[in-house]
């Protein structure tokens, strides 16, 4: 009885908290595939709650052309194979119209193709492996790849402090650190840095005395490490445990989050990152969202909580724009087609799904305790 | 540059030996394979990150607090899982299976209680100075790390060699059928065993959290893999073989990465892993070692 009570209290809040739509107006249903469990949550979760947050706006302000959009989030614990199973069931069983996610490249990789193939568009927002995008005419990516990113962070590196001799350490047993080092490798020739080791290690190690032990026999003036924040910071306290106090070390996009500091702490003073948004932009959009997202969680966004809010704006803009029509064409098109401003900046697509634009692209250095942008 | 490798790789094949040494107690005792051992590990780091965070003690009184806590809620959780397994047939297979989902169930619980992201000690928490000899870097954990293995470890053997309750253990191991015929208690030496082998996985986990400054609750799960490959290589329930398989082996992946190339590093491991198998079925260190019947 009591159950029932609150129950009933439950949905009259709710009803009173939501705007009313018209009775006729049937949900927009929009399937969400992202890391909820397991070790790499974090990404997918943080995501997740931007998205939501978004979502929530955007069911307050009246929906879309009258209808509220409706999220079926399944969890992919960061599995391929669950990655699959999600994809096909938000398609399968709750016909929307179109995917948000997975989190993950190698995820997106494998489920990605799916919604492909059934003709249901998708946009990936935290992916940043290269050839995302070219999964099919129906895959969108958001999120920079670091193809855009690791120039901007070696260019300001190099420009300030005339880093010469360079190594790389990243984890080989994830395709995103795999690709970051590829891309450190090739951006490092470009800017004419010499690479003088390549070391690895696998994503739950937390030993690397010996790949830094290495690099300091070496004498580099940097280190280019593709990580998450978790190994990252491990891999910066042992560095200047193992003496390598003087050695510059640049991140991957795994880099950018306020976990690596928080981790580091001192250690972690001069490292560099780029990313394509940051907690200190101190625009409208930027701080109303920081506002909402502590008020709604309780705690400060990360990036990835800023590409789940960008992310679902960007598909309600879509949407929106693609009038009533909700068929698989009308919708990518219009996502082809969309103009947006986000909290990351002006954000469109390019003729291959990509974004097309790196405006927003920010560096980061560490000093005292905080990011502080660099030019 | 070598001294400084060879330190690395001495310290982290003291954690392996803490960690395999454990593990094969189980093993050799209750011939049961218990996976729930990684979540002791990840354990041993959180109660010291709990215990030095929120209660502020100093690392002299955390370290024997977390061999105690964690002992205990080992002893009830095997209890409570293997318990039921007591006198069936193919023992091993269901202790896989059910260790496996009780592993993942706490697993899930400890990315609950404290989050799935990398936690860290307190700056100025356990002994953190740097002493530098030479080209030497060693830090005070590490020291710390070089002295209290071995101790565990030497205690351990005086207890199993000489103590009433060792030698009963022993006697367990050896033969549980005519270890119940002179009236050694089962459910004592299940109770003692965990106990036992999770202060040595929780000792090594708070170890490696302190000296790596990261505690993650999937940090067992990635010993574990280790764990399995140790005790294989150095004969499934042989203490000794534990003991020197894993300090060898964390000295190898160690020289690897320094000289070879880190992309190596897990293919040594588990190569080695394979040619144990099929050359020295019983162990590389057990065959060495063997007793001739």
């Amino acid at each position: 009885m009591q159950m029932t009570k609150s129950a009933c209290l439950g949905a009259l809040l709710m009803a009173l908290a939501t705007p009313a739509f018209a009775a006729d107006a049937e949900p927009i249903p929009l399937g969400v595939v992202q890391v909820l469990s397991g070790p790499q949550s974090k990404y997918g979760a943080n995501a997740n709650k931007g998205i939501e947050l978004a979502a929530e706006e955007i069911n307050k302000a009246g929906g879309i052309n009258g209808r509220p959009v409706k999220l079926f989030t399944e969890d992919t614990a960061g599995s391929k194979d669950q990655a699959i199973n999600a994809v096909r069931k938000v398609i399968g069983q709750n016909k929307v119209v179109l995917v948000i996610g997975p989190t993950l490249s190698t995820e997106v990789f494998a489920a990605t193709p799916i919604a492909n193939q059934r003709g249901v568009p998708s946009i990936a927002l935290t992916a940043t492996a290269p050839g995302i995008a070219s999964i099919g005419d129906y895959s969108f990516r958001a999120s920079l790849p670091e193809e855009r990113l690791i120039p901007a962070s070696l260019k300001r590196a190099k420009k300030l402090y005339d880093i010469k001799r360079a190594a790389i350490l990243f984890a080989n047993d994830d395709s995103n650190m795999k690709s970051s080092a590829d891309i450190f490798k090739k951006e490092a020739a470009a800017n004419g840095i010499e690479i003088v080791a390549v070391e690895a290690f696998s994503s739950k190690d937390s030993d690397f005395s010996a790949q830094l032990t290495k690099f300091a026999g070496l004498n580099v003036d940097a280190v280019l490490v593709g990580a998450y924040p978790d190994a990252g910071a491990s891999i910066l306290t042992q560095a200047r445990r193992l003496g390598l106090s003087k050695v510059r070390f640049i991140g991957g996009n795994g880099f950018n989050s306020p976990k690596i500091i928080e981790l580091a702490g001192p250690a972690a003073e001069g490292t560099m990152v780029s990313g394509p948004w940051s907690i200190a932009k101190d625009d409208d959009a930027n701080k109303k969202f920081i506002a909402a997202y502590q008020a709604k969680y309780g705690e400060v966004p990360d990036q990835f909580g800023a590409q789940g809010y960008d992310g679902m704006n960007i598909v309600a803009q879509a949407l929106k724009d693609a009038g009533g029509k909700m068929d698989s064409d009308s919708i990518r098109n219009a996502l082809q087609k969309v103009d947006f401003k986000g909290v990351m900046g002006p954000f469109r697509f390019d003729q291959n799904r990509e974004a097309a634009l790196s405006d927003g692209v920010v560096t980061f250095e560490v000093a005292n305790g905080t990011f502080k942008i660099v030019q | 540059m070598l001294a400084q490798q060879l330190l690395n790789g001495l310290v982290l094949g003291t954690i392996y030996c803490l960690f395999s040494i454990g593990f094969n107690l189980i093993f050799g005792v209750l011939h049961v394979i218990n996976l729930v051992y990684g979540v002791y590990f990840a354990m041993g780091a959180y109660v010291a990150l709990v215990l030095a965070t929120t209660f502020g003690l100093p690392f002299i009184a955390v370290v024997p607090a977390v061999v105690c806590v964690v002992g205990l809620i080992a002893a009830l959780i095997d209890w409570a899982v293997l318990t039921p397994l007591k006198g069936r047939e193919g023992r091993y297979l269901a202790s896989l299976i059910i260790t496996m989902g009780a592993a993942l169930f706490l697993y899930s619980l400890l990315g609950h209680a404290f989050g799935v992201e990398a936690r860290r000690f307190p700056v100025d928490f356990g002994p953190s100075a740097l002493y530098r000899f030479g080209g030497v870097s060693i830090t005070g954990v590490q020291i710390a790390i070089l002295a209290i293995a071995p101790l565990v470890i030497g205690v351990l053997a005086y207890f199993l060699k000489f103590s009433r309750w060792g030698i009963a253990i022993r006697a367990a191991a050896d033969n549980e059928r005519a270890s119940l015929i002179v009236g050694i208690n089962p459910m004592l030496i299940t109770l003692g065993v965990s106990f036992l082998a999770a202060a040595l996985s929780a000792t090594a986990g708070m170890l490696i959290g302190l000296n790596f400054n990261a505690v993650q609750p999937y940090m067992g799960e990635f010993m574990m893999l280790r764990g399995f490959a140790i005790v294989i290589i150095g004969g499934l329930g042989s203490l000794p073989g534990a003991a020197i398989a894993g300090l060898a082996l964390g000295i190898m992946e160690i020289l690897t990465s320094a000289y070879g190339s880190s992309l190596y590093r897990e293919v040594l491991t588990f190569a080695l892993l394979l040619l144990t198998l099929w050359i020295f079925p019983n162990g590389l260190v057990k065959q060495i070692n063997a007793r001739r019947p």
